[in-house]
């Protein structure tokens, strides 16, 4: 009975210690917080890392809050629960400005409370460089000081070859075979806006094709589809009006907004040649799916066709309908190749140049890679 | 007048230019390129002014000059005031009429309209292809074996399959590799353009040489 006693005794003071040992070490819930810049970017967006620094069994869920501090302005961005189970989680973190304060904190609950165990901050701020555009900056410096040089030395009079592009050879043969019939000529400059460079390339043959009409005194009409490229077309056409020494024949309703929508603006194209029945369409520019609907409708009504863009999927709808097609690049060519301004030649020649460079880079990155030396080929598919 | 015709629009050329150019490779300028896309819509939104303008000065001139033509214009200048009156008072009035009036017209006349001159581009793709492909020249008859292929290789089964395993090499490596030249030429042609505008070496689209 005695030792029964003394069981009892040894048992409840073994279990009071224990107990009282938990009362003197509490639990401190921790984690580690890490707020970063996102290097290389606009000044905009940060990192959040959170990684919990207590069992599961401890601490079960944390909160994080991320603000953003700009102008004394604070606004919570983002509110969410942390489930632990010990990982790193990064939370990505945009905010409206550049140079804002990103604050996070991190809670937990104790007792029915929610407090606060942790915070850190950074301020997001803009790169200066995007290391990431490096190759493509070097690419366009080469560019700009070979178009330089070349501009330089076309100036001073050196000569410079330019192979024949027969669509453009035929746009005289186009306008004269309208005149000869006496039917108009339409030009479709895409139907593009004027930010599409394929639509300024097509606003600058638009005058070379304006002097020639007005030469000939041929009637001229341009269709367009955006507003902007409107006026800027009658701009072009009128000026070309005037330099060919004939302002009277420009009617500025020759040059007109057919339709904003894309079929719209086809249905209208097909109307016009069917009705007027033009000797020659130009169709140079920016074009999509209705560029067959336009090729042929004008190809049924007899017009010599000359067309141009830079859209690769419509190139070969183009080369199977028209009569001339300016593939690709020689669109852009075109100012230059119907100008033969010097200084425009400089620039085609700089195209062929750089072509060069890169087919002699490309030919070594395959000869390279066959003898098993990849890191040119790694670096360019990179 | 050559100050705002030529000099100012050729200087303004020149600034966003180079504006542009530094924005796409300092990201710290991003916010300024925000704001300068946001200026896009409200030019178009002023824009879309001159084309109306445009639109309606034509067809009224049409009216009276062609008069065999002058149902087009007639339909054409009903359907621009319908839809502009539909569509603006019925932004004010939510499930209302003219809201009614203005989505029937959308669903039921412009969407089927566009439908129609959409589909005809079947009817166009087997005109053209018939023009390409007979041709008398080899090349010609290359381009008709790989469409024969291909279009065959699209729906192959049984022991046809193998026109399938070489339609999809003839668009992987041939059509790759000649799009992809084509795209490098356009790329250049790209820079080339912008650089020469940039730089106001062309002109033309000023109207000047």
């Amino acid at each position: 009975m005695k030792k029964i006693a003394v069981l009892i005794i040894i048992i409840a003071f073994a279990l009071m210690s224990a107990y009282g040992q938990n009362d003197s070490a509490p639990i401190e819930p921790k984690c580690k917080l890490e707020v970063e810049d996102v290097k290389n970017d606009g000044g905009t967006k940060a990192e959040v890392y959170i990684t919990p620094q207590n069992n599961p069994e401890e601490v079960d869920e944390y909160n994080l809050k991320i603000f953003s501090e700009f102008e004394g302005q604070k606004r919570k961005l983002k509110d969410i629960k942390i489930i632990n189970n010990q990982k790193r989680i990064r939370i990505p973190v945009n905010t409206d400005n550049v140079n804002t304060n990103v604050i996070a904190e991190v809670y937990v609950q104790q007792e029915g409370q929610s407090v606060k165990i942790n915070s850190a901050s950074v301020k997001t701020k803009g790169a200066w460089f995007d290391i990431k555009l490096i190759n493509s900056f070097v690419a366009a410096i080469f560019f700009i000081s070979l178009i330089m040089y070349l501009v330089s030395r076309a100036r001073k009079g050196g000569s410079l070859f330019v192979r024949k592009i027969p669509g453009l050879e035929e746009i005289d043969n186009a306008v004269g075979r309208a005149t000869e019939m006496g039917k108009p000529v339409f030009y479709i400059p895409g139907l593009s806006t004027i930010r599409d460079v394929a639509t300024i390339a097509s606003l600058n043959i638009l005058r070379s094709v304006g002097q020639k009409v007005a030469h000939y005194a041929t009637p001229l009409k341009v269709l367009n589809r955006d507003p902007v490229v409107l006026g800027v077309a009658q701009e072009v056409v009128h000026e070309a009006y005037l330099s060919a020494g004939r302002p009277d024949l420009y009617n500025e309703d020759d040059v007109y907004f057919a339709a904003g929508s894309q079929f719209a603006f086809a249905s209208v194209a097909q109307g016009a040649m069917v009705r007027e029945k033009p000797g020659a369409v130009f169709l140079l520019g920016m074009f999509w799916a209705e560029s067959l609907i336009l090729a042929e409708t004008a190809n049924s009504v007899g017009a010599i066709q000359i067309a141009g863009t830079d859209a690769t999927a419509q190139i070969p709808f183009f080369i199977a309908s028209c009569d001339y097609t300016l593939i690709g690049e020689e669109l852009y060519a075109a100012s230059a190749y119907l100008s033969r301004a010097p200084k425009l030649l400089g620039t085609l020649k700089a195209q062929d140049y750089f072509k060069a460079v890169l087919l002699a880079v490309t030919i070594l990155a395959l000869i390279t890679n066959l003898i098993g030396i990849d890191f040119i080929i790694d670096y360019i598919l990179k | 007048m050559n100050f705002w015709k030529r000099r100012l629009p050729l200087a303004l050329t020149v600034i966003y230019g180079l504006a542009g150019f530094a924005m796409q490779i300092i990201p710290a300028l991003n916010g300024y390129r925000d704001i300068q896309n946001s200026w896009m819509p409200i030019l178009f939104g002023f824009s879309i002014a001159i084309g109306v303008a445009s639109l309606t000065k034509y067809h009224f001139t049409k009216m009276r000059r062609q008069p065999e033509e002058r149902v087009y214009s007639i339909i054409t200048f009903i359907s621009l005031v319908v839809m502009a009156v539909a569509g603006l008072i019925g932004m004010s009035q939510d499930g209302g009429v003219f809201t009614k009036l203005f989505d029937n017209l959308f669903s039921y006349v412009y969407v089927p309209l566009q439908a129609t001159i959409f589909s005809l581009l079947a009817f166009y793709i087997t005109s053209a292809a018939y023009r390409a492909f007979k041709v008398s020249e080899w090349i010609s008859t290359l381009l008709l074996v790989s469409g024969f292929i291909v279009m065959l290789g699209r729906v192959a089964f049984g022991p046809l399959m193998v026109f399938g395993k070489l339609s999809e090499w003839i668009m992987a490596v041939p059509t790759v590799a000649a799009m992809r030249g084509l795209l490098i030429g356009i790329g250049l042609g790209i820079m080339a353009t912008a650089i020469k505008i940039i730089l106001g070496i062309e002109r033309s689209y000023l109207g000047g040489e």
